[in-house]
């Protein structure tokens, strides 16, 4: 870029009338940028899924068999599930748009000649607007009049190298200005953008799965191939066996009853909560699993400026070397005057040291990848004209001769965690390329420039809280090592190993590697560096966190597992984190750990006595078909056992749930095996002795003159049912156990609120035992008095069997494998 | 603030007793005990329940008893039906023991089902027995037929009394039939009755 001795005039911009005329014909940019999921996905992901399109089939044929009575049931019990959960989604939805709005980027345009900030709906077609360094390009355009900036266009293109774009270049939305300013004119809005076009805007290309979320998909996935197979056995039973077609579409429903759909949705909204929970605590969540994918996180890598300490770099010393003090605060202060593209130490040379405005030549905006900036000031005064360079001292030492005094003045400052900058001079014009920026040759130091940056308050009482929890930190910048050292120090750290970008960058992979896993301090790395560093910590098996602030870290935010910005940071790096940390809320961080950890633990709560109901219903069935002719349940007792056994606790499980690792194994269902492969054989056994105790009664019962196939199977039914109930509700004390004699197979909670659930539920079950119109509607026999007592005596010996086998590992040794 | 933690809590080794065990032993025994006992008062209500004895008669064969008949007791036991029925005189002058059970295939052979016309409240003793082809389900069979004493323990009283025995395997289902009738005429009237019975 050359600005001459007169620059081009700046474009005036529309006219307020021009702006008004054409949003009236429909060319502003009022799009919606959707900030969660849209009603229309809330409505569709909860209505539409496969399996609820099962249960509408199912409910229509039981309409067509005049089975009225199932046919509502499956409509309210699945119904309401899904109003509530449509209910519970669409206001966390709100909550979440209300927030988000208020952290929308805003568009800087000129019009009339005059600059103003406005909302991005308002930009009409042809609007001018300006881009500066760190902000998002939020609509297309082409770049006009003298300035220059180069843009990361990586989340539209997918690669990471930065393009330089002046007067003439087109500007996408949905990339980022990485340095340098200028303006450009809007000329596609709205829904003709490509940020529209590929969806919402960068945070839509975003989108990474946690650990738990891979796992629940997975297990929702082999449920329904388990169900797909015995629909199969039920539809070659109903060829080749004479069963009737109402037992075939009961059987139907009772097989797409152990589909825990419900899981999923208990995700969404334990997501949905955990979002809105945070925003008292000053975390703004844009992406819904940010929260319980922050509990998953081994390594935190942390930049240091803006993250670690507050950005606010104030001018600290100067040493002045070649010239006197006074000269070098003048030229500092001319050449802090004349960029265009300011960062927070520019900014704070120009306000220690006011400059004049001079002709300049040429400019090169400083670069994170370059580490230095520099000008071509044509000045008046012969002796001030000349490129003059900032940048790191060892990036401008190799081709600057400094003596050892300087050196160690320099390392002095580093030493103590300022930020050390040289400033240098060629009294060459002319030599500056903006295109292909290279360093000046022939640079005389002018001196040395130090900067102070002080450490955020909480950031010490923050990371210890991260290190006892086992958390490996890594603070990765752009500063200088022992700057970063030092600084890093100052907030806990203890011996830690360093790595310059430089010898990074010698290094072969398995070496580069092996300082990615060992090393914990990373100075003078580029933005590429920094992502690459997350990468090979993920190749290594970590789950890797990421705080930044600037739009050096935009790279390595989006590589991470997750991306996590300061409110105070760039546009772009607000754009692509995943969590925003409000007001810079440093201290909100373990916040949102522990609320992880409780929306995890909740999920895995749910998880087991999903996982127990599904696998014990197919073994029975398949027990059941082996050892009698009968199918063991039918709709309405499946609905039954799935309300009292599952749904009713799954509604309290996540709510009630408590922050606390349960990470012995990284995979949620391998750390439930412990608890659920005993519980489910040994319900399983236990109902099945049950239903063919009661069976057999049943067949003793028999009127004379019919054979087994015409038993009566309410009252085994109802028994098998009982059991089943009794049995998943006192899991759930076993799940949260209140006191010593309930653990066995997960550590004791002393939580007494899930025990009172499961007597509640209890008592409930038996109401509706009790009361004829509801047993009669859930198709129960009637149990005596001695029958109920039986079945209690039933559950509480299964809990004792149970309560043995964890506690005595039985299975564990019988498998010869560790479960817990 | 809760302390972070990443570790998770492991599960207390608590050992299991040999008290726990005997408690969990002992419950088995008990909860099985208590199961079998329900199952066997069942079958005694069942078996003793006169309308249902006599349904379960009535599955198996029809027959004329004069004065009419109740059930004393029954088992069905699936395919396996046994029933005896008895006049509603004191002491019944007729009674009538009548099974049913399926046999294999193969072999032909009675399942072994034992059946005795004695039960708690009267037994039959043999004076004279001898053999003779009658028809039993429309077909001729072999009915062995006894004279004797019939004892009812509880009156104290003895009463001369005829027997007839039949068996009959037909489509793999064996047909048993024990009839007793005692008093004067006992001949005549167990000759009748027999004649009226009817395979079903």
């Amino acid at each position: 870029m050359t600005r001459d001795l007169v620059p081009s005039p700046r474009p005036s911009g529309l006219t307020e009338q021009e702006v008004l005329r054409r949003r009236n014909a429909g060319l502003g940019n009022n799009v919606t940028l959707r900030s969660s999921r849209s009603y229309g996905q809330i409505l569709q992901e909860n209505l539409l899924s496969f399996i609820n399109l099962v249960f509408l089939t199912i409910s229509l044929v039981m309409v067509l068999l005049h089975r009225y009575s199932d046919a509502f049931l499956v409509i309210v019990i699945i119904g309401s599930g899904i109003l509530v959960n449509i209910y519970q989604e669409i206001w966390a939805k709100r909550k979440l748009d209300q927030i988000a709005l208020l952290n929308r980027p805003v568009a800087t345009v000129i019009r009339s000649d005059r600059t103003s900030v406005i909302d991005p709906a308002e930009i009409v077609l042809g609007d001018i607007l300006s881009v500066q360094s760190g902000d998002q390009i939020l609509v297309d355009g082409v770049i006009v009049g003298d300035g220059r900036i180069e843009v990361d266009e990586s989340l539209l293109t997918g690669e990471s190298k930065t393009i330089p774009k002046v007067a003439g270049d087109p500007v996408y939305s949905g990339s980022f200005c990485v340095s340098g300013a200028a303006l450009f004119e809007a000329q596609k809005v709205g829904t003709e953008t490509v940020a529209y076009k590929l969806v919402t805007g960068a945070r839509a290309f975003r989108q990474v799965y946690t650990p738990l979320q891979r796992e629940i998909n997975l297990v929702i996935r082999a449920i329904l191939l388990l169900a797909c197979f015995l629909w199969i056995l039920v539809g070659i039973s109903f060829l080749s066996r004479s069963i009737p077609f109402v037992d075939i579409v009961q059987r139907f429903a009772v097989i797409a009853g152990l589909v825990p759909t419900g899981l999923l949705l208990a995700v969404t909204l334990a997501y949905g909560t955990g979002a809105v929970r945070m925003l008292g605590e000053s975390v703004l969540i844009q992406q819904a699993n940010a929260v319980e994918s922050l509990s998953n996180v081994d390594i935190l890598c942390l930049d240091k400026t803006g993250t670690l300490t507050t950005n606010q770099i104030n001018f600290h010393r100067l040493y002045p070397i070649a010239i006197s003090e006074a000269d070098l605060q003048q030229r500092l202060g001319n050449f802090a005057a004349n960029i265009t593209s300011h960062n927070h130490t520019s900014e704070a040379l120009q306000h220690t040291f006011p400059g004049q405005p001079m002709v300049v030549k040429a400019e090169v905006s400083f670069a994170s990848v370059r580490k230095w900036s520099a000008l071509e000031i044509a000045a008046d005064e012969p002796s001030q004209s000349g490129t003059y360079v900032l940048g790191a001292p060892e990036v401008l030492s190799a081709d600057i001769d400094l003596s050892p005094e300087w050196w160690q003045y320099i390392e002095q400052g580093v030493h103590q965690g300022l930020r050390v900058l040289l400033f240098a001079y060629t009294p060459d014009l002319g030599i500056l390329d903006p295109e292909e920026p290279v360093l000046p040759p022939n640079l005389l130091p002018l001196g040395i420039v130090e900067f102070s940056d002080e450490l955020r308050p909480e950031a010490q009482q923050t990371l210890d809280n991260f290190c006892r929890a086992g958390i490996e930190l890594k603070i990765i910048s752009g500063d200088h090592p022992q700057t970063v050292a030092t600084l890093a120090k100052q907030a806990g750290f203890r011996e830690a190993q360093l790595v310059s970008g430089t010898e990074l960058s010698r290094m072969d992979d398995a070496e580069f590697a092996q300082a990615a896993m060992t090393a914990s301090i990373f100075g003078r790395i580029t933005p590429e560096q920094k992502a690459r560093l997350v990468k090979t910590l993920q190749q290594q098996g970590f789950y890797v966190a990421m705080i930044g602030d600037g739009v050096n870290d935009v790279l390595s935010l989006k590589q991470a597992n997750l991306g996590i910005a300061m409110e105070s940071g760039s546009k772009a790096t607000r754009s692509v984190a995943d969590i925003v940390l409000m007001k810079d809320s440093f201290r909100a961080l373990p916040h949102a750990f522990l609320e992880g950890q409780r929306i995890r633990n909740g999920i895995r709560d749910t998880l087991a006595i999903f996982l127990v109901r599904v696998f014990c219903i197919t073994l029975l069935i398949f027990a059941t078909a082996m050892v009698t002719d009968g199918f063991p349940l039918v709709n309405k007792h499946s609905a039954l056992v799935a309300l009292f056994g599952v749904g009713l606790p799954a509604v309290v499980l996540p709510i009630w749930a408590k922050p606390g690792a349960n990470r012995r194994w990284h995979s949620v269902v391998r750390s439930l095996l412990h608890f659920t492969i005993p519980a489910t054989f040994s319900v399983t056994l236990t109902a099945l002795l049950v239903y063919l105790f009661y069976t057999l009664a049943a067949i003793l019962d028999l009127p004379p003159g019919e054979v087994f196939s015409q038993s009566n199977y309410a009252e085994p039914r109802t028994a098998l049912v009982t059991i089943l109930i009794l049995c998943q509700l006192f899991l759930l004390i076993f799940l949260k156990p209140p006191t010593k004699a309930w653990v066995g197979g997960e550590p004791k909670s002393g939580d007494w609120r899930y025990t009172f659930v499961a007597l509640g539920l209890m008592a409930g079950y038996w109401l509706v035992l009790a009361i004829a119109p509801l047993r009669q509607f859930f198709e129960l026999a009637q149990m005596g008095i001695l029958d109920c007592v039986f079945l209690n005596a039933v559950a509480l010996e299964w809990c004792l069997i149970s309560r043995a086998i964890w506690r005595s590992r039985f299975l564990d040794r019988f498998l010869g494998v560790n479960l817990s | 603030m809760d302390e972070l933690q990443t570790k998770g809590r492991a599960i207390p080794e608590y050992p299991v007793g040999v008290g726990e065990m005997l408690l969990i032993v002992l419950g088995a025994i008990a909860l099985v005990g208590a199961g079998f006992t329900g199952l066997y008062l069942r079958v005694i209500n069942n078996a003793y329940n006169p309308q249902r004895v006599e349904a379960i008669a009535k599955t198996i064969l029809a027959y004329d008893i004069p004065g009419g008949a109740e059930g004393f007791f029954g088992l069905n036991l699936g395919n396996a039906r046994f029933a005896l029925v008895r006049s509603k005189t004191n002491p019944p002058d007729v009674i009538l023991f009548a099974g049913k059970n399926p046999v294999t295939r193969d072999t032909q052979d009675s399942t072994g089902v034992i059946l005795s016309s004695d039960d708690m409240e009267q037994q039959f003793t043999i004076r004279d027995s001898r053999t003779e082809t009658k028809e039993f389900c429309n077909q001729p069979t072999t009915v062995t037929i006894e004279e004797g004493d019939q004892t009812f323990s509880n009156l104290s009283l003895t009463l001369p009394a005829t027997r007839y025995t039949a068996s009959l395997i037909e489509a793999d289902v064996e047909r048993t039939v024990i009839l007793i009738v005692n008093g004067d005429n006992r001949e005549s009237k167990i000759e009748a009755i027999f004649r009226s019975l009817r395979c079903l």
